[in-house]
């Protein structure tokens, strides 16, 4: 019976707040997190870094010295128009980053509000906003961006493309934010808030959209990932961003007529978004086991 | 229940109807439209473009189009590819079959190996087994489905030579069921991976949920056997969460299709769809898009049903 005493809700309320772990802290104690939050800084800042690092041009084609192995000069050899694929790579990665991250934030953005505001509002505005997230998820993700990339021809610059990666990740989101409100406006201390005479906008950002925000930090952690390889894939299939572009996936694109002759092109971009993935989703999953154990919000990919 | 169903199909329809309203517009907004294969061709002279502008219908604003699609597909037309001119019902004849061909491999691959995998990690969570199954399934969903399918492509066809390289039968031997499975197994393999990965996972941690509760403590303590416990009492309930998933991933085997059709040049619905791209071929556009929404309804109805079946708490009527 002496576990009785021991119950974890009657400890931490006797424990001083300053000794309650951080969330930060809580991540980095999971193991896998602190691996993936190193490799990304590495990844991160090697593409942030990359004129320091290499002193090739991304782009600037050399048609006498195409398909070169590794070798001075140029550490991971060239490709078919004798651009060094190193210097591609790290360029490569500011692209790859910079979609995975802006798209996210577009969508997270906007499930967000969406969510909050149609589980806040309630009643018939909430249903006619749920309806529209309904419409938006009935959409058959890949074969409308397809279709929408098309308009572009393959030629979509950078930030056609976090737009619309970007305007297709949010409605999932929106759900579970919407059903996190929904739980909590109900709450005590919100009704607190409205008997002092907060206004409705104070009641949903200051009070009830700070306790829903656990699932969305996971759901945008795995979102870049998700960005990240649908950017690739939607390069890979020829309807992605310009091939002027020095990134992750149009490499890959370019890589596949070299894969037997010159398997390095492909293994150097291919491994490189597996293991940027792979840490953003461990990364994810430590915010998981830190803020929201028991949410199912997870990995999503198109493709 | 089948009132459930219907209610539910019903539901669809105004869904559907949107989203191809939708889709018909943005497509109709492409540079070049149907046309443009010819536009620069100098033997093709502008009065020949204009008749068969009038022909396929063209010079009629797109929504007086997409009424007159929607129209002839209620009576069970599907249109006719502007680029063949076959009719599109034919083409998806050609083509759905294969493509549900590699979707179902694919489905059974990940289901079939994927839960046993997800309950045998679970039963030894924190073996070596567990953390190398946690590893690679990490790798597993982070890896383009392209770039794997490229690898395999290359070291099982191109350089063991132990399976065909792309296609769906050879061109040497008469077409057989054997043939099909040699060509079935690395598609079917690169567009399950993904799935496998993510269920195992689900499974997993389903599984160590569902095991801390009372019910498992005593069909334990009455001495059930392990293997009883785990895969009679734990895994109906475990299996809960997960059915939703896999009926929510359902229509993404068709988007990954997509992919994987392109990577094993496998005639299906996928090919079909991107060319239709291509080549401005709205009707064929159309019908990939109409498809792919279906399959999403019917994923998710599926799910729910399925739900309904597993726990006998949710009734629907």
């Amino acid at each position: 019976m002496a576990k009785l005493a021991e119950d974890p809700q009657a400890l931490a309320s006797e424990e001083p707040r300053e000794h309650r772990p951080s969330i930060l802290r809580r991540l980095f104690h999971h193991r896998m997190a602190l691996i993936g939050t190193v490799v990304l800084l590495i990844m991160v800042s090697a593409s942030l870094f990359a004129p320091v690092l290499t002193s090739q041009s991304p782009t600037q084609t050399n048609l006498f010295q195409t398909l070169l192995p590794p070798g001075p000069g140029h550490p991971l050899g060239t490709d078919q128009l004798g651009r060094d694929v190193f210097s591609r790579l790290l360029y490569g990665g500011r692209i790859s980053f910079l979609v995975g991250v802006g798209a996210t934030s577009i969508s997270v953005t906007m499930g967000t509000f969406y969510g909050a505001l149609s589980g806040f509002l309630g009643g018939i505005p909430d249903r006619l906003m749920m309806r529209f997230v309904d419409l938006v998820l009935s959409f058959p993700a890949i074969f409308l961006l397809l279709v929408i990339l098309n308009l572009m021809g393959g030629q979509a610059s950078v930030a056609v493309m976090v737009l619309y990666l970007g305007l297709f990740g949010w409605g999932g989101l929106a759900r579970i934010v919407r059903a996190q409100v929904l739980s909590i406006k109900k709450l005590e201390f919100v009704e607190a808030a409205r008997a002092i005479g907060a206004g409705p906008w104070r009641q949903l950002i200051v009070h009830v959209l700070p306790g829903a925000m656990a699932p969305v930090w996971v759901a945008a952690a795995f979102g870049v990932g998700g960005n990240m390889l649908a950017e690739a894939s939607l390069d890979f299939l020829g309807f992605g961003l310009s091939p002027s572009i020095p990134s992750w996936g149009n490499m890959l694109n370019a890589a596949q007529n070299y894969i037997v002759t010159n398997p390095i092109m492909i293994l150097v971009p291919g491994l490189t978004i597996t293991i940027a993935v792979v840490a953003i989703n461990f990364v994810g999953d430590g915010l998981r086991d830190a803020l929201d154990p028991r949410s199912t919000a997870g990995m999503q990919r198109i493709g | 229940m089948w009132r459930y169903v219907v209610q539910r199909i019903l539901e669809a329809i105004p869904l559907l109807f949107l989203v191809t309203l939708v889709t018909y517009f943005l497509m109709n907004l492409t540079p070049g439209g149907p046309l443009s294969l010819y536009m620069h061709n100098p033997k093709v002279a502008p009065q020949t473009l204009h008749v068969l502008a009038l022909q396929m219908g063209l010079t009629k604003p797109w929504y007086v189009r997409y009424f007159l699609w929607l129209w002839s597909l209620l009576h069970g037309n599907w249109g006719y590819s502007y680029f063949s001119g076959q009719p599109v019902l034919a083409l998806i004849g050609q083509r759905l079959p294969n493509t549900l061909i590699l979707m179902g491999s694919s489905f059974m691959i990940s289901l079939g190996i994927g839960i046993p995998l997800g309950i045998y990690v679970a039963t030894h969570q924190y073996s070596l087994q567990d953390h190398v199954f946690s590893f690679a399934s990490f790798f597993a969903w982070a890896m383009p489905s392209f770039f794997f399918g490229l690898l395999l492509q290359t070291v099982f066809a191109v350089k063991l030579g132990w399976l065909p390289v792309s296609g769906m039968y050879s061109v040497y031997q008469p077409p057989s069921l054997g043939q099909l499975l040699q060509h079935l197994i690395l598609p079917a393999f690169v567009l399950g991976l993904g799935s496998l990965a993510g269920w195992s996972r689900y499974m997993r941690s389903g599984i160590l949920e569902v095991i801390r509760q009372d019910y498992i403590r005593t069909a334990r303590a009455k001495g059930l056997s392990e293997r009883k416990v785990i895969w009679k009492h734990a895994l109906k309930n475990a299996l809960l969460p997960i059915v939703t998933i896999i009926g929510l991933d359902l229509p993404g085997f068709f988007g990954g299709a997509v992919i994987t059709e392109q990577i094993f040049a496998w005639p299906g619905m996928g090919r079909l769809f991107l060319s239709s791209l291509n080549e401005r071929d709205y009707p064929v556009q159309m019908a990939g898009l109409l498809i792919g929404a279906i399959l999403l309804v019917v994923g998710n109805l599926l799910a729910d049903l399925t739900y309904s079946l597993l726990d006998p708490r949710i009734q629907y009527r």
